[in-house]
């Protein structure tokens, strides 16, 4: 583990993050394993150096659809922050969200074509079930246009589509932490459970201009899966996206949610 | 699986409203057109006045086709 239970220590109290402590105010975290573990997350991931280049993060933690809502980055209440609304039948609980395969999932007021750029795009989540099926665990599309990702589809083959067309990686288990960034007009690179895979000639044919959804594909598609963190950012290097993977893994193991 | 029977009337009175604290009611339509929301919505809603969902009629869920 990499830093875990992070603090200074002042007169015997932990210092949190600011950035922490925001977020714990805003979702009502009281339990202290939780706070370690945010306080973890923010000082961590500042620290790998990646922290500039993420747009949203939902850190799932806190067990309740309200204390689940909030962009760890900006923990405001307000579309423009990148709160999540939450529809149909969402199961909240201390293992973050699980879909219902009929009509839950939260909104995420994230639009990819109006932030970054088309080629320089990162996506992910972290996926605590294995089942396989036509479930999305976040995507976005209109009008031919996906970004979006399947931790296991049909056919043993996990989906990531940043901005083109739906390219199939061989998975046998949708457990774990996906990561899937657009380096190119022509390659996407997924990282899945410390696994690089380079998927070619995926040419980028554009950004849906609608919101990306947790556990949906924009209404469709929708996921029976159990999410415990997801997000969105700007491209990432190989490293950071390691870095990240290992932070957030830490992260679910301090929260007794890894798998 | 099982989900809850609304009419139409209902649908138009709970779509999009609020069942518990940030969870909103997302009727969506089976293969035979008729309006339904999950057994999650129906056992977590707590704000009134929508606590009548609670009793509504079970059908078994009958999808429309969708392909991605």
């Amino acid at each position: 583990m990499i830093g875990v239970g992070i603090g200074l220590k002042f007169g015997g109290a932990v210092t949190l993050d600011p950035s922490a402590q925001a977020f714990i105010t805003a979702a009502g975290i009281t339990d202290p394993t939780q706070i370690n573990a945010v306080n973890y997350w923010f000082t961590q991931s500042k620290l790998a150096g990646f922290y500039s280049k993420l747009r949203s993060v939902y850190l799932l933690v806190g067990g309740s659809a309200t204390a689940h809502k909030f962009n760890a980055l900006n923990p405001l209440d307000t579309n423009g922050a990148y709160r999540i609304t939450w529809n149909g039948g969402v199961t909240h609980d201390a293992n973050g969200i699980t879909g219902n395969g009929l009509n839950a999932d939260g909104i995420t007021y994230i639009n990819p074509s109006l932030i970054g750029s088309t080629n320089n795009q990162t996506l992910g989540f972290y996926c605590r079930t294995n089942n396989v099926g036509n479930y999305c665990e976040m995507g976005a599309t209109l009008g031919g246009l996906y970004c979006s990702s399947y931790a296991r589809y049909t056919g043993n083959q996990g989906i990531y589509d940043v901005n083109g067309y739906a390219t199939f990686v061989a998975s046998t288990n949708g457990q774990g932490m996906h990561q899937a960034k657009r380096t190119s007009s022509t390659n996407v690179r997924v990282l899945k459970n410390g696994t690089f895979t380079n998927l070619l000639n995926n040419l980028s044919v554009g950004r849906p201009n609608t919101n990306i959804r947790l556990l949906s594909l924009t209404g469709a598609a929708y996921s029976i899966n159990n999410i415990s963190y997801a997000f969105f950012a700007d491209e990432m290097s190989d490293s950071e996206m390691q870095a990240h993977e290992s932070i957030v893994t830490t992260y679910q193991t301090m929260l007794g949610r890894n798998v | 699986m099982q989900v809850g029977l609304l009419t139409l009337e209902q649908k138009n009175e709970i779509a999009g409203k609020e069942f518990a604290p940030d969870s909103f009611f997302n009727p969506i339509q089976d293969a035979n057109d008729n309006w339904v929301i999950s057994i999650q919505e129906m056992e977590q809603a707590t704000i009134p006045p929508y606590e009548w969902v609670h009793e509504l009629p079970l059908i078994e869920y009958v999808p429309k086709e969708t392909t991605i």
